[in-house]
């Protein structure tokens, strides 16, 4: 943060880190290997949209980068929105090396289109391989280009004893995020 | 395609900047007085030097006490995820798109509709929404209120407004101290030196009401870039105009004694508590709300507008 936006206050936001999310498409080997949790299918890019009325023009910017990134990759695309006012494009697409992709494609095409500054995450869905145990989420927070893991238990908690551990398992291979207090959750995500 | 940057105004820049650099001159200025002071003294008494520790110790009581303070003063306990899950998602995902840490999330019990945030690092942030705010609000404009706060901790606000309002305080200590009535106690003084602080003391209270002008001038400027900053973070100038326009109404309607013992929050508070005569809008450390109002409307019309 500069000396002027102390003096002034910031004027924009910070744009996206977007590169570093492929490294989830290596992870998944140690994922599914040693954690054995295999991809749920769904990935997506959460923003911030700008609110209705005056804003029709971003609005169809936005929709012309989702047919555009839909026709070139093939994945299934949804746009979702949540209780906080959040927007989804959700990817549906079983192989996560898929499902990263489409997910970067989107959110450089929200980039390109305008909306860079308004992303906040991406997040991807895994489940256990076997049984019924918790799912888990791995998040990729734009502004600070690295993932932390995400495992709620229940609409308000989160285990926090398994999240760090995933950190521990993944460090060599995720950026991970250190400073624990940005490890922001997305409860009842719709993914 | 780049969008454009949110409440452009280069007006308030400048004054801005021209505040700011009348209060850095005022402050190298007394800084230079104290000095020249404290080294025609020394040979006199050897106490002068403590002053400088002393100043820099009570900074530091200031820095690791004022959160702890202000949550006092304003009945708030610091609630947890479990106790607040709404509120906490609210703020982390405001902090995501900021790219701030999470800061502290506490409950005024107070029934006066209103949030602050205090706290000098981002460490020992602290964001305070009182009951009154939370009962009152529709969950989009508490949002936009929240978002306001996480701006004053984006802008470092806590830190600039500390910074500003220990000028007057200094000023008027130091040169009270050094050229107050103290001074003409001495009786090894002669005629020109007696003169020489006759002078001098009306200087200190000159100091003393300008560097709080100049507070409460910079506070109304972070006011508005606070107010720029939710409307960037939530994409949603129109909420916070709603709920502003709520707040300023439950607080007038409240009557003014509760709200008197509030007062030395208010740089802090999203609307002042106490309610001030339009004539000394001088006096007011927040802007009139149809001026902050007429400025969101200015941003919502550029939102979403591509850059020129």
């Amino acid at each position: 943060m500069g000396f002027t936006d102390v003096l002034f206050g910031r004027k924009k936001l910070k744009g996206p880190a977007q590169e570093r999310m492929f490294a989830l498409s290596t992870a998944r080997v140690t994922l599914d290997a040693e954690l054995g949790l295999k991809s749920a299918g769904t990935g997506g890019v959460v923003f911030k949209p700008l609110s209705a009325g005056e804003f029709v023009r971003a609005e169809n910017d936005l929709q012309q980068v989702l047919d555009a990134v839909a026709g070139e990759y093939g994945s299934r695309l949804e746009r979702k929105s949540d209780d906080f006012g959040y927007e989804w494009i959700v990817v549906h697409d079983a192989d996560v090396e898929d499902q990263v992709t489409t997910v970067h494609a989107v959110a450089q095409g929200l980039e390109e289109g305008g909306f860079g500054e308004q992303l906040l995450a991406a997040a991807f869905k895994f489940e256990p391989k076997f049984g019924d145990g918790q799912v888990v989420y791995w998040i990729y927070g734009f502004k600070r280009g690295a993932f932390w893991p995400f495992v709620p238990k229940g609409d308000k908690d989160r285990d926090n004893a398994e999240e760090l551990e995933l950190k521990a398992k993944l460090e060599n291979e995720l950026p991970i995020e250190q400073d624990l207090s940005r490890w922001f959750g997305l409860f009842n995500a719709p993914l | 395609m780049r969008r454009k940057e949110l409440g452009r105004d280069l007006g308030l820049s400048i004054r801005m900047l021209a505040v700011t650099v009348v209060l850095a001159g005022l402050y190298v200025g007394v800084a230079l007085l104290i000095a020249i002071a404290v080294l025609a003294d020394w040979d006199e008494d050897w106490r002068v030097f403590l002053l400088p520790p002393a100043f820099v110790l009570l900074l530091w009581v200031h820095y690791v006490s004022a959160d702890r303070l202000v949550l006092g003063a304003a009945h708030a306990n610091v609630v947890d995820t479990a106790r607040a899950p709404e509120l906490h998602a609210i703020v982390e995902r405001l902090c995501g798109v900021a790219d701030l840490p999470k800061p502290k999330i506490a409950i005024g019990r107070l029934k006066v509709p209103n949030a602050f945030a205090a706290g000098i690092t981002h460490a020992r942030s602290t964001i305070v929404v009182t009951t009154g705010l939370r009962d009152r609000l529709t969950k989009p404009e508490l949002e936009a209120v929240v978002a306001h706060e996480v701006a004053h901790l984006a802008n470092r606000d806590a830190v600039v407004m500390t910074a500003a309002s220990a000028f007057p305080v200094a000023a008027a200590f130091f040169l009270r101290r050094r050229f107050g009535p103290y001074a003409f106690e001495r009786d090894e003084l002669d005629f020109e030196e007696r003169l020489t602080f006759k002078l001098f003391s009306p200087f200190a209270w000159v100091l003393y009401i300008v560097g709080f002008l100049l507070t409460v001038t910079i506070s109304r400027y972070r006011e508005y870039a606070a107010d720029r900053g939710a409307a960037m973070l939530t994409g949603a100038p129109e909420q916070l105009m709603s709920a502003l326009q709520k707040l300023s109404d439950e607080t007038d309607r409240i009557p003014s004694r509760d709200l008197r013992a509030l007062t030395g929050l208010n740089a802090f508070f999203i609307v002042p508590a106490a309610t001030h005569s339009a004539r000394f809008t001088v006096l007011r450390d927040h802007p009139p709300l149809e001026k902050r109002l007429r400025r969101l409307a200015a941003i919502s019309r550029e939102l979403g507008k591509a850059a020129a």
